[in-house]
């Protein structure tokens, strides 16, 4: 289970019994931290939710992963169609935080990493809702791309063996 | 008293639980549009001085981010060269490289700070948060005024416009070329991809200040000519 479900559940009771409490808008709710960093359910509850998981591979000090968070996932348009569609978190690719890979193995943080072939960060890895890895994207990505992105694997465009770069240059 | 005080510590439990993990919107203005209204009725001169220095934050928050992947950059040189057993000499040439890189970050970061507190002080609201946008690219070149006072600054419209559409144009230019390299770099690492993510940042720093001095002009004719400046930037 997801602390920000937890969250949530307990944000609405609050609502209800303890309304003078100040809500603060979230901007950016697609991303949680996870309890267990369990991949394969976090797919699934997101599924549930007809939403898809994306993975951060990041590191401190990484510069780009910086500029995604400061720029990128704050910026109203990306937020607004990621909060609708998806769900992230962070796996620090140096870290040994125990994790079940999207395979169902138990592993460590730099150990996933390794086997996603996560060198350069940030490292984004979209899963379909079956738990496959359909797209892979190294590096900074402007917001005009990081959305292209989320409609590449919301709308399954990736099914028919559309290439990610010829869907971004067919514009849609 | 058992209950009061578990209900107590639920309460507790909850608000801890109700505040924000993400990033929640900044209060200050994300905008010019915002920055003019949230600036309130003060004179036209005060509002051009705001967005003049608003825009050179925009712009200074980029050359920070590019400091940034500079230094990072510089910092793995020194890495890279110490794990392939580079001489000393080659090492201590590198280290020299990035403590200089370190230094002209320092001096962005001390830019970056001034300029907050100058725009707080121009318009009384807090400015220690991070820009998150760049303001937006004018949709096209209005009407270059004719008539005096706005006739040097027509002609200035007419110079910003030409330099923000060939910074668009590059910058257009690097999104595809970084997207390609990005795809290859995934497929055969054989791309300096460090290269590629440095240049786009320089070119969205070229565009923020293109765009910027754009939206300068158009609020200096609009204050020129006595109209609205928050209207004519929100119609850009």
């Amino acid at each position: 289970m997801r602390i920000n479900m937890i969250r949530a559940v307990l944000c609405a009771v609050l609502w209800v019994g303890v309304s003078m409490v100040p809500m603060q808008v979230m901007a950016v709710d697609f991303i949680i931290e996870p309890l267990d960093y369990d991949v394969p359910g976090e797919i699934e509850a997101a599924a549930e939710e007809n939403k898809n998981l994306v993975v951060m591979f990041s590191q401190n000090g990484c510069p780009y992963c910086d500029k995604m968070h400061k720029r990128v996932f704050p910026n109203p348009k990306v937020s607004a169609q990621y909060n609708d569609s998806f769900v992230m978190f962070e796996i620090n690719i140096k870290g040994d935080l125990d994790i079940t890979s999207h395979q169902g193995e138990a592993k460590t943080e730099k150990q996933y990493a390794a086997e996603m072939r996560a060198r350069a960060t940030p490292l984004f890895v979209f899963y379909s809702k079956d738990g496959q890895d359909v797209l892979r994207l190294t590096g900074y990505q402007e917001p005009g791309i990081f959305m292209t992105a989320g409609r590449y694997v919301s709308s399954g465009a990736y099914k028919d063996g559309t290439s990610f770069l010829k869907f971004v240059r067919s514009g849609k | 008293m058992f209950k009061r005080i578990t209900f107590a510590a639920i309460a507790a439990f909850i608000l801890m639980l109700s505040l924000p993990t993400g990033q929640a919107h900044a209060e200050m203005p994300q905008t010019d549009v915002e920055l003019v209204t949230q600036m309130g009725k003060v004179e036209n001169d005060k509002i051009i001085q705001a967005l003049a220095v608003y825009y050179d934050l925009h712009v200074s928050e980029l050359h920070v981010q590019y400091m940034d992947e500079r230094r990072t950059g510089a910092g793995f040189a020194v890495q890279r060269a110490r794990a392939a057993g580079k001489s000393a000499q080659d090492i201590a040439m590198l280290e020299q490289k990035a403590e200089a890189v370190g230094k002209e970050r320092a001096a962005q970061v001390q830019k970056n700070q001034n300029l907050r507190i100058k725009l707080g002080e121009l318009t009384g609201i807090d400015f220690s948060d991070s820009l998150v946008m760049a303001p937006a690219a004018p949709m096209d070149l209005k009407t270059p005024p004719t008539s005096a006072p706005t006739e040097a600054l027509g002609k200035m419209q007419t110079a910003a416009w030409k330099v923000l559409q060939e910074a668009h144009r590059k910058w257009q230019e690097e999104r595809l070329i970084l997207l390609d390299a990005q795809q290859r770099y995934d497929e055969t690492r054989d791309v300096p991809i460090g290269n590629h993510l440095r240049a786009m940042t320089a070119a969205e720093t070229a565009l923020a200040q293109a765009v910027g001095d754009c939206r300068l002009v158009e609020a200096k004719i609009a204050a020129a000519s006595g109209t609205s400046i928050a209207q004519v930037l929100a119609a850009l």
